[in-house]
């Protein structure tokens, strides 16, 4: 898996509402935009279809096109997905922190300066 | 059993013992591990994380420290939203800087949980031979920093059972869900447990907001539905078994000790927005008026909320002696510390349902002087209490999560049901139900026949846990 789908999984599972309709699509073989709309109150159609356009850029979902309606279910090969979420949140705390710790050597002060002012 | 092994590496350029001192800051800005609050770096010492999982918002976690060396490396076991084992390394480099490499193990089971809550991969498969017995809890979301010790007492009570013989001659399988401390996900994963082939019943370790949506779930089902918080009693039908203390026998016993403890007669009531919260301020109400006492306002936020000062300000222009606070985990634990920090503790004492072991671990001493009436604190003195907590140790070890009030509450719901089924000759609902209102469990909390409470522990906050004042016959008892 590349970096860049790992990473679009990760963007893609960091959200617990898409989080959430991927488990709901999961539930069943295949549902459309306005059944899964109909299991989230707070939730309107166009939200709705603007995760699943995230979700299918991940690979995570597959559409169907059936006459007007758009099919959705789970892609079948997601074991890699769960590794390449789990990996992907580790790594982005490393990211974080090499960058925190870039930029605070960049303005000429240490990281462990900044520990000890936020103590202060 | 396999695990999942991930290796993560960065490359920094600050020396590793610089490196190192940033660990257990807090400072969110230094991303989500290196960003944890650890108050003190020592073996068994809570860590607190925010984790990037809550769209906008930072999803709350815990870790654990398992050992450490200077400079040079770092043990965890990561325990919410999910658990496995993180080794920080730190190598110097050559001009100053430093290799910092993460390795992750997280076992096969919980790699499969986590699939199957994200949709990904198939539920658990249950062998003839077993008896699968779901457990519907939040590990993640607000109250799911609390849920790894429920987990561990959910596992050590099956592990127990089955070391007995099982139920029936038959293994019994824990198959674990989280709700997400959200309804509509609760919905979700409530769904996944009951498509589980031969799933005996649910224990539920979850808020009212989910249980009004699952319960229905369940006895649409015909599974039967073991409620083990503190809760209101609802609609009654025969699946839907509830073992927790109730609002009632919390507050009726509690609340005059407090006041006339404090010699004060205003109260303020405060907590989060739904259900739960909202009958707690109900009964307390009724005690409050009952005993000649004033109810000087009442404040509440929603699930998740971060600022408390509009709260907090209400109650310091109402001029009361005494706040009932039913704040709802991550919630609970930010309202108890910004209440401390804006030093109201002085001078108000609090009352809050839901303090217990493990909440007390986490307010650290912004907790101190909180009462609380359960069936169960960790510093109950039985001989029946030290040996479980004896078991619990030997089996999750020195660096375990702390056992809580709910934890335990788990704990004997599930030896109540493996009881009951023995009782009852088998681990359908008919036989469960009928055997629950013969069998009982000998365990650390005082229950009767069907888990039934006899008595609450009154307790009070300290900074070395919660130190038990009194104990107290249950409502219900007394009555």
């Amino acid at each position: 898996m590349t970096t860049s789908q790992s990473d679009a999984i990760f963007s893609a599972l960091a959200d617990p509402t898409r989080r959430a309709i991927l488990s709901l699509i999961g539930e069943h073989e295949e549902l459309t935009a306005g059944e899964i709309a109909a299991h989230f109150d707070s939730l309107g159609r166009t939200a709705v279809s603007s995760h699943l356009r995230i979700l299918r850029l991940a690979g995570l979902v597959a559409e169907r096109r059936d006459g007007r309606f758009r099919h959705y279910s789970v892609t079948p090969t997601p074991a890699d997905a769960v590794v390449a979420f789990l990996t992907s949140v580790y790594q982005n705390s490393l990211e974080q922190l090499a960058s925190a710790v870039q930029d605070a050597s960049a303005a000429g002060d240490t990281p462990l300066d900044r520990t000890e002012e936020r103590s202060a | 059993m396999g695990e999942l092994v991930l290796n993560n590496e960065t490359q920094l350029k600050v020396c590793p013992s610089e490196l190192f001192a940033l660990f257990g800051s807090g400072d969110s800005s230094l991303g989500w591990l290196f960003g944890a609050e650890v108050p003190q770096l020592r073996p068994g010492s809570l860590v607190r994380l925010a984790l990037p999982l809550g769209g906008l918002a930072r999803s709350p976690g815990t870790a654990r420290v398992l050992s450490f060396q200077p400079d040079r490396r770092i043990d965890l076991m990561h325990e919410t939203p999910w658990a496995g084992r993180v080794v920080c390394r730190f190598d110097p480099l050559d001009g100053g800087g430093t290799r910092l490499r993460v390795r992750i193990t997280i076992d096969d089971r919980e790699v499969a949980r986590l699939g199957a809550e994200l949709g990904l991969l198939d539920g658990y498969d249950a062998g003839l031979r077993e008896v699968p017995l779901g457990l519907l809890i939040s590990l993640s979301g607000p109250a799911g920093i609390l849920g790894r010790s429920t987990v561990n007492c959910a596992q050590l009570a099956v592990e127990e059972i089955n070391a007995d013989g099982g139920v029936m001659g038959r293994t019994v399988r824990l198959v674990v869900a989280d709700d997400s401390t959200d309804p509509g996900i609760g919905a979700i994963a409530m769904r996944r447990l009951c498509r589980t082939p031969g799933l005996a019943a649910v224990v539920g370790m979850h808020s009212s907001a989910t249980y009004a949506v699952t319960a229905p779930m369940a006895v649409a089902e015909g599974i039967p539905y073991l409620y083990t918080p503190t809760s209101e009693p609802t609609a009654a039908h025969p699946l839907l078994v509830r073992f927790g203390e109730t609002p009632m026998d919390q507050l009726h016993r509690a609340l005059p000790r407090m006041a006339a403890r404090t010699g004060g007669s205003r109260w303020f009531l405060a907590g989060n927005d739904y259900s739960w919260p909202r009958a707690i301020s109900a009964t307390a109400r009724a005690v409050i008026e009952r005993m000649g006492g004033h109810v000087a306002g009442e404040g509440y936020l929603p699930l998740g909320s971060e600022d408390f000062e509009p709260v907090l300000m209400a109650i310091q222009r109402s001029g009361v002696d005494h706040v009932v606070s039913s704040f709802v985990g991550q919630d609970h634990v930010g309202f108890q510390r910004d209440f401390a920090a804006c030093g109201l503790r002085e001078s108000i004492r609090t009352f809050a349902p839901l303090m217990d072991d493990a909440v007390v671990e986490h307010l650290g001493e912004s907790g101190e002087g909180t009462w609380n009436a359960l069936g169960y604190f960790v510093g109950l003195d039985t001989s029946e209490n030290r040996e479980f907590l004896r078991c619990y140790a030997d089996r999750f070890g020195p660096c375990s999560p702390p056992v809580s009030a709910a934890a335990e509450g788990v704990y004997e719901a599930i030896h109540t049901w493996a009881r009951s089924c023995r009782a009852g000759g088998g681990a359908d609902p008919t036989a469960l139900l009928s055997g629950l209102r013969r069998a009982s469990f000998n365990g650390p909390r005082r229950c009767g026949r069907g888990g039934q409470l006899k008595s609450l522990l009154l307790g009070e906050a300290t900074a070395s846990g919660v130190q038990v004042l009194d104990e107290l016959p249950a409502a219900h008892q007394a009555s």
